[in-house]
């Protein structure tokens, strides 16, 4: 910036000299394109929605003719004293920690497999056949969630889908209603979003992985670190960044979980077993019409989602940066 | 719906094209909807000629009652979902054969409301249309902008077949659900009977009756179960209120139309009225006896109807629509066939001819179609009874008009029945709509789902359930319709 010549005399401060640069037209221009308009865009397609949200929650608002009531904070009390949407909420935080810790594990195990985990002797090297496993085992992420969820679905099908089905080859004579049950049903539908995000998570870990100088990862070998150690000691600290920005990720994901849900157990399941907010806000709006109390529980999920953002991102920042 | 479009059951959908339409009553009190505010500024506001009767400006005779110009194009758009659209380009060919100089368009859509907002809001909006399917058009918005044009003059213009009105020719209380504040502003074409649906093959080869009472049904379940087969199968994850309308429907038999009223008025002890518990109670006493099959709660509508039709249950309740949307599915010598809902004892008040009946798929006439009289007079087309014949012969389903039935119902056991079943009914047909108004299918898909699952006690489904109409009674938020 300093190369930039301008009129101000010498005398003038340094402090001030930016200040005081003269607001030529083609800065003008500069900044209503490069700083006006993306800001704009944000302010109109992704802040006015938020306050508008906010503002409809407050209301009595059911998505029709008649002008919404304000209401204060009653779509609150109504939320926090529905037995269904308290359900909703636990079941999706109990997602969020359960789904980002499960899939991070599997991904990063797998992730360290198929870089570091071959022989331990000589070049490093993943196990044999590497190659392959991280091409089919991200075969599963290109698949749209809503067929996964139909996919599983006839997977879990009580009578002749493929689960049973191979439990009864293996002897034991079952027909157990996977989504039907309310203790097996939350844990079939992870089961299915695990297996379609693992690849994909694999491949960010590996990436990070591979990015770790090989003088270090040789290094702890010579010192007689073994894979296990390896792995957890010296590469999981060195892509800590990436385990967190995946943990957010994740855990956004959970908080959301609308389309495996609505696919795969439609009215939330059984006893509401399945019932995660996105799909019970969907429900309340779209099919009951009351949009004052769906976009109230929106903010709820809104703050929730960033709280957690927040806590990750500090949480691991902290640990190693002091 | 809480459920996205293809999670929706056939029952779902006849719910919410009624819903769409009862809905007004909370959004016509003079407010604009708000596929208003997608209309901007476009078209004139003029209010005065909205909701009229189409006028058509040509000359009014017997044959052309609705005084349609007889050189002016009819443009008709048609829903193609389940019921195809040749049904009505054949009713086309027909119009034609009448008016040879107005050119009949039919064109069908799957998408209802994107193709049509754009012509409503460009003020070209089709003579005719047909307001079905998961992307219909808010009826409720449509009628309170006065974008309808009333369809009374169609009920009393003389029939095609020359045999008085076509009013005479209707089935009983088929023009309700299209009729607000005591104007007709829609034409449900499409008539579906609610019945417990089996094969009428396996009854012949087992030698079971077609059941009358709920301890016939029960009877049978025990036979199905000394050979491992369940008496109903039940697709838990978004239709066990399948099972809903059943219990309903045998209460209201069992103690008369009444009973319906105390539901819809969404009465504080509407659950404990005794049919109703009965109603509940010789449902828990088949759940109790295992006589539903395994694992429903597990699965959708489609699976659990394709288990029944390969044989692994013997009945279903559903509407009649069950024909059709199993088509595929079910082996060629099933003889599908319908039985009036069951009484719940020897003396039920309705008898036992009596049954639950209801008219679908709504037509509408736009109030400023250009040639709104021409889309009456393609009404009165489709409702002569040549036209609906061909609709019942392509697909298995009746139509809101007498007698068009034959004999041998085109090969269809089911539709046989149907009409057999509506023959027999005559006017004790029944209906109840508090499902439909307050939008309830949501609330009752899990009730029912824990309920037949063996979860719930009959006690705590109706006591669960009278809380469900409770809450919608005390939200001051919901407006409630009137029963008559």
């Amino acid at each position: 910036m300093a190369a930039v010549p301008t009129a101000a005399p010498p005398a003038a401060t340094p402090s001030a000299r930016g200040m005081r640069r003269r607001l030529t037209p083609s800065r003008v221009l500069f900044f209503a394109l490069f700083l006006g308009l993306p800001l704009v865009v944000y302010v109109v397609f992704v802040v006015s929605p938020f306050l508008q949200a906010f503002y409809y929650s407050m209301t009595d608002w059911r998505g029709l003719a008649r002008a919404p009531q304000w209401i204060g904070l009653d779509n609150y009390v109504t939320l926090a004293n529905d037995p269904i949407f308290r359900k909703a909420l636990s079941n999706n935080l109990i997602l969020m920690i359960l789904l980002p810790t499960i899939t991070i594990t599997l991904s990063f195990a797998l992730a360290v497999l198929v870089t570091v985990g071959g022989n331990s002797r000589g070049k490093i090297s993943g196990i044999p056949g590497a190659a392959v496993f991280r091409i089919v085992s991200f075969f599963p992420y290109v698949i749209p969630a809503v067929v996964v969820g139909i996919l599983f679905g006839f997977i879990y099908s009580p009578n002749g889908g493929l689960l049973n089905g191979g439990l009864n080859v293996l002897g034991l004579d079952v027909s157990i209603a996977w989504l039907g049950d309310r203790r097996l049903a939350m844990p079939a539908v992870m089961a299915a979003v695990i297996w379609s995000l693992v690849g994909f998570y694999m491949v960010l870990f590996v990436a990070a992985i591979k990015s770790i100088p090989s003088e270090i990862v040789e290094a702890a070998r010579i010192d007689g670190a073994g894979r296990l150690r390896l792995a957890v000691r010296v590469i999981l600290p060195m892509v800590r960044e990436n385990v967190s920005t995946a943990a957010v990720y994740m855990g956004i994901m959970a908080l959301d979980m609308f389309v495996y849900i609505n696919v795969m157990t439609p009215s939330g399941g059984i006893g509401k077993s399945t019932e995660v907010v996105s799909r019970y806000l969907y429900e309340t709006a779209f099919s009951e019409s009351r949009f004052g109390l769906a976009s109230a529980m929106g903010v709820v999920m809104a703050l929730v989602t960033m709280l957690m953002a927040v806590i990750v991102l500090f949480g691991t920042r902290q640990k190693g940066d002091e | 719906m809480g459920t996205s479009p293809e999670d929706m059951t056939p029952l779902d959908r006849l719910g919410a094209s009624r819903r769409n339409f009862l809905a007004l009553a909370s959004a016509g009190t003079g407010a604009v909807a708000l596929s208003a505010c997608a209309a901007g500024g476009g078209g004139d506001d003029d209010e005065s000629d909205a909701g009229g009767a189409p006028e058509g400006g040509g000359e009014v005779s017997d044959d052309n009652p609705f005084g349609m110009a007889e050189d002016e194009p009819v443009d008709v758009v048609i829903f193609n979902g389940g019921y195809g659209d040749q049904y009505a380009k054949d009713s086309g060919e027909k119009y034609q054969e009448l008016h040879p100089d107005s050119e009949a368009k039919v064109s069908s859509t799957v998408n209802i409301q994107s193709d049509l907002q754009p012509r409503f809001i460009g003020g070209n909006p089709p003579d005719l249309f047909d307001n079905s399917g998961a992307q219909s058009m808010n009826a409720s918005a449509l009628i309170s902008e006065g974008s309808l044009a009333e369809l009374d003059s169609l009920i009393d213009a003389p029939s095609l077949d020359g045999d008085g009105t076509i009013g005479d020719t209707l089935l009983p209380g088929v023009l309700s659900p299209g009729t607000y504040s005591g104007k007709l502003f829609a034409l449900n074409y499409m008539y579906t009977v609610f019945a417990l649906w089996y094969s009428a093959k396996q009854f012949e080869d087992k030698g079971w009756e077609t059941p009358k009472t709920w301890d016939d049904v029960m009877t049978i379940g025990e036979a199905a179960k000394g050979e491992d087969l369940a008496l109903f199968a039940w697709g838990g994850q978004n239709a066990a209120d399948y099972y809903h309308e059943l219990a309903i429907s045998m209460a209201i038999k069992e103690a008369g139309p009444d009973l319906a009223k105390k539901l819809d008025s969404l009465d504080d002890d509407a659950y404990s009225q005794d049919a109703v518990v009965a109603a509940f109670t010789a449902i828990e006493d088949a759940v109790s006896a295992g006589y539903f099959l395994s694992g429903g709660a597990g699965i959708k509508h489609t699976e659990a109807q394709t288990e029944w039709v390969t044989g692994k249950a013997v009945m279903y309740p559903s509407g009649s629509w069950i024909e059709n949307e199993q088509r595929d599915t079910t082996p060629d010598d099933y003889e599908m066939t319908g039985a009036a809902t069951p009484m719940l004892s020897e003396s039920a008040a309705m008898g036992e001819a009596a049954m639950h009946g209801a008219a679908g798929e709504p037509f509408m006439v736009p109030a400023k179609a250009a040639n709104g009289a021409g889309g009456l007079e393609f009404l009165r087309v489709m409702l002569s009874k040549e036209m609906c014949q061909n609709f019942s012969e392509l697909t298995s389903s009746m139509t809101i008009v007498q007698d068009t039935i034959p004999e041998d119902a085109f090969g269809s056991t089911a539709l046989a029945s149907v009409n057999a079943m509506t023959e027999a009914a005559g006017d004790d047909v029944f209906n109840f709509n508090f499902t439909d108004w307050y939008g309830l299918g949501d609330d009752f898909k899990p009730l029912w789902a824990e309920f037949l699952n063996g979860d719930l006690t009959a006690e705590q489904a109706l006591e669960k359930s009278q809380e469900v109409i409770d809450k919608v009674r005390e939200d001051d938020g919901i407006e409630k319709f009137d029963v008559e």
